[in-house]
């Protein structure tokens, strides 16, 4: 900065002048000088104005590489806290000042990510940086930064690294799904109503609603092309049919015209926003401005499976696994626009790991098993988990979450994280002891 | 006061006053000198307004001038009317130009010297795709007499601020739209981070091919036009300028620029060109390679999770492309070199050498990044290094 020399100059000037009156005056008129500067364009600027990066908070650090953590809940305390998959370290997350006078955050538990009955509860999202934990026995959601978290440039990505921190509670039966884009997160609750967070508000330490909507039992909210995209929700005076374009305040901005029969379930690919229908998916893309639909029928000769009810998959993959009941795995190919079904049986656990790489299942005799998202057939299998699950609700479900080299897989028997090399026939690459029962799970720092 | 004034005035009131007390005192002092010392002072008064119709950077050079000369009392009362002089100086502002980058920060500096004010948006160590500017630097961003950003779509950060200045008349320069662009060759999958492993990405960025590659720096010749750009938009747009002395600068740092190339040149000479292979995870080294004959060749970089504990197929990709360039050293970003090149020696079987290059921003971290010719200098005898395997 061309103020830097000047400002030099003026100390100068005051050590020159450092002699009895001399000093005084010179004080007197650099302070004068201090203020006359200000907004002057050849002028330095304070450093707390300077030039701030997205997603900038104090004391970020640019990195160069993805610094993934887990933000895993203590199933037994309810405490949250944070497992750094570079340095293997396990911290508590410190609640900020903001968070611990805020509402229903005092003694806020982390409820237990129950298995079966609580269909694709993964205890429960992420936006990238921040992780959504059920709480309060599903009764709130706790939102805590995982202090890591990645700028997308296209044809390259910046990571950014900063302490992980609690920001507080957010009241609502049991949230079901998170997604979020750069400027919105949507947590979506199993009463039908969602609430759309401010990204910068979040980064801030503050939670801020921009909108909320009621969508209704079938009813779908997905942050997409700067939009929000509101599929079902009768109940909010939407048309039955089709996939309502709404700003992100919720107000009406258009609409995609195919219909989306009984909404469960939605993801964000880089080929478009998927949304689970009665009768298979629909992909909403963006060009232009413009919100466009198509359905991806489920195969008509497959036999009658349980449809998809939620989607699981490394983040902004465009290939998706959901389970179909107890019969098996729904794999849908976003970009070939196909369905595979997997015969794996009743599952606790999957999710999809990237195009053509292996979809991941978690039997309920604790075996960890990968298939071929094409063909459908099992690659590799290992036993994983310490104590087969003994029925819902007993311990806590175990949770997988992906990225690009790993899977992560909680053991909540043994008190571990595996790390799973998916490509290299499951191998168990590292095991991180926790030192308490991890119930839910969630991944940042993508 | 009597009533309670607004604030600004107030602000505005009161620091009339304290300047009107010092201004007196000064005047009060600097007339007992004169009477008591026999000193000539002639000097000084000379001095003082030349000060107070210029600037700041001429009025530091006034008073050393000035109080090498004159007995020690005389300078402080001097030193002190210096500084009133200043602040009135602050209202008549300097022309001042504006730069997004902090390297087109340090050429536009060497370029226009001291004939305007320098202000440069992006800090050392910054992120130029990234990085925003407060408010106050975007009305100091419509204020400006030219704004010089790099363009081709490198700084998405302020990109809107400075079409807003644009369309409120204030001349703007995309310096790399007038140095013969090229086009990013290939969407190289190391920087991409969209790309799996296995190389396959999730799709959506095919357009990358049609892009301008916007790190035009990495090539001194384009640089070279780019100062000669810069000038010219300077002596054409910044009222008040010297024209000649800009001129001059800039001929004297193109040839600095010059030099540059050449000893490049002369450097990268002694690498084989069946070695001139860049394996990188850096994605800004296009213009340089086309200048001087090197390849890049794009490169996944494992990245911590992976290399706590890799196996051979995590580390197959980077090994195969090494392989296949026949390279000793690969240059890219890790948060643990030291630990890349270990495993690639005992899971791949490969010395190579991980080094780190200067790629987007100057560096107050790094030695050797401080200055455009700096980084560029390190970066060559890096890749020289590696190569030759000295």
């Amino acid at each position: 900065m061309t103020g830097n020399p000047k400002a030099s100059v003026r100390i100068g000037a005051l050590r020159a002048g450092a002699f009895r009156a001399g000093a005084l005056l010179a004080a007197i008129s650099l302070a004068a000088c201090a203020s006359a500067d200000r907004g002057d364009a050849g002028a330095a600027l304070p450093a707390q104005e300077r030039a701030l990066p997205h997603g900038y908070v104090e004391g970020a650090e640019e990195l160069a590489e993805p610094r993934p953590r887990l933000v895993i809940g203590d199933a037994g305390t309810g405490a949250a806290r944070v497992l750094d998959l570079v340095t293997g370290a396990v911290t508590a997350v410190a609640p900020t000042a903001k968070a611990a006078g805020g509402t229903g955050s005092a003694g806020g538990g982390i409820g237990r990510s129950t298995g079966g009955a609580a269909e694709g509860f993964h205890g429960v999202g992420s936006d990238g940086r921040f992780a959504y934990l059920d709480a309060l026995g599903g009764t709130a959601t706790r939102v805590v930064d995982g202090g890591v978290w990645t700028v997308d440039h296209g044809d390259h990505s910046h990571y950014y690294l900063t302490g992980a921190r609690d920001i507080g509670v957010l009241p609502g039966p049991r949230a079901v799904r998170v997604l979020g884009d750069a400027a919105v997160t949507a947590v979506s609750f199993a009463d039908g109503t969602a609430r759309v967070l401010d990204r910068a508000a979040l980064e801030k330490g503050d939670l801020v609603e921009t909108a909320r909507l009621d969508v209704g039992r079938h009813g779908v909210v997905v942050p997409y092309g700067e939009h929000l995209l509101v599929a079902g929700g009768a109940a909010a005076g939407t048309a039955k049919d089709g996939v309502d374009v709404r700003a992100r305040d919720g107000r009406p901005a258009g609409r995609v015209g195919v219909p989306c029969p009984e909404p469960l379930g939605a993801a964000v690919t880089r080929r478009g926003a998927v949304f689970g229908c009665a009768d298979g998916a629909l992909l909403v893309t963006v060009k232009g401005g413009r919100f466009t639909g198509e359905k991806i029928r489920y195969p008509d000769e497959a036999p009658r499976h349980d449809r998809a009810r939620e989607f699981h998959h490394r983040p902004g993959s465009a290939t998706l696994a959901a389970r179909a009941g107890d019969a098996g795995v729904w794999v849908l190919d976003v970009s070939a626009r196909g369905w595979t079904f997997l015969e794996t049986g009743p599952t606790l656990a999957v999710t999809a790991t990237g195009d053509g790489a292996p979809v991941l299942s978690l039997s309920p005799d604790g075996t960890l098993r990968a298939y071929d998202p094409g063909s459908g057939e099992e690659t590799a299998a290992t036993r994983l988990l310490a104590a087969p699950a003994t029925g819902p609700g007993t311990t806590p479900a175990p949770v997988i979450q992906a990225d690009r080299t790993r899977a992560y897989v909680s053991d909540p028997a043994a008190e571990v994280v595996h790390e799973i090399d998916y490509n290299d026939d499951l191998r168990r690459a590292r095991t991180f002891d926790l030192g308490f029962t991890p119930g839910a799970m969630v991944e940042t720092g993508w | 006061m009597v009533t309670a004034p607004p604030k600004a005035r107030m602000k505005a009131r009161v620091k009339a006053q304290v300047k009107a007390r010092v201004k007196a005192q000064v005047k009060a002092r600097m007339a007992s000198l004169m009477s008591s010392r026999s000193t000539p002072l002639t000097k000084v008064p000379a001095a003082v307004r030349r000060v107070s119709s210029t600037t700041w950077r001429a009025a530091s050079t006034g008073r050393r001038r000035a109080a090498s000369s004159v007995p020690l009392l005389a300078a402080i009362a001097l030193v002190a009317s210096l500084a009133v002089a200043g602040c009135a100086d602050a209202d008549e502002r300097r022309p001042a130009v504006v730069v997004t980058t902090n390297i087109l920060g340090d050429v536009t500096r060497r370029i226009v010297g001291d004939e305007a004010e320098v202000t440069v948006l992006m800090k050392p160590d910054a992120d130029p795709h990234s990085f925003a500017v407060s408010a106050r630097e975007a009305a100091v961003i419509e204020k400006a007499a030219l704004v010089v950003h790099n363009g081709l779509g490198l700084e998405e950060g302020v990109l809107r601020n400075v079409e807003a200045a644009a369309q409120s008349g204030v001349p703007t320069l995309a310096v790399g739209e007038h140095v013969d662009p090229i086009r990013f060759a290939t969407a190289t999958p190391g920087d991409a981070g969209q790309a799996d492993r296995n190389g396959a990405t999730d799709g959506g960025g095919s357009a990358s091919e049609e892009r301008p590659d916007p790190h035009f720096w990495t090539d001194p010749r384009r640089m070279a036009m780019a100062v000669d750009v810069i000038a010219e938009r300077i002596t054409h747009e910044v009222d008040g300028v010297d024209a000649a002395a800009v001129r001059a600068n800039a001929a004297r740092y193109r040839a600095e620029i010059e030099a540059l190339d050449a000893w490049i040149r002369e450097r990268f000479a002694t690498v084989p060109p069946d070695r001139r292979k860049l394996v990188t995870n850096h994605h800004v080294f296009g213009y340089l390679a086309e200048r001087y004959g090197f390849t890049v060749v794009g490169a996944v970089i494992p990245s911590g999770t992976t290399l706590a504990s890799p196996s051979a197929a995590d580390l197959k990709t980077l090994a195969d492309t090494v392989r296949a360039a026949g390279v000793r050293a690969i240059f890219a970003d890790s948060s643990q070199p030291d630990r890349l090149a270990r495993v690639l020696a005992t899971e791949a079987g490969l010395e190579v050498r991980v080094i780190p290059l200067f790629t987007e921003s100057l560096s107050e971290r790094r030695e050797g990044g401080a200055t455009y010719v700096a980084m560029m200098r390190s970066n060559a005898e890096a890749m020289v290094g590696g190569l030759t395997g000295r």
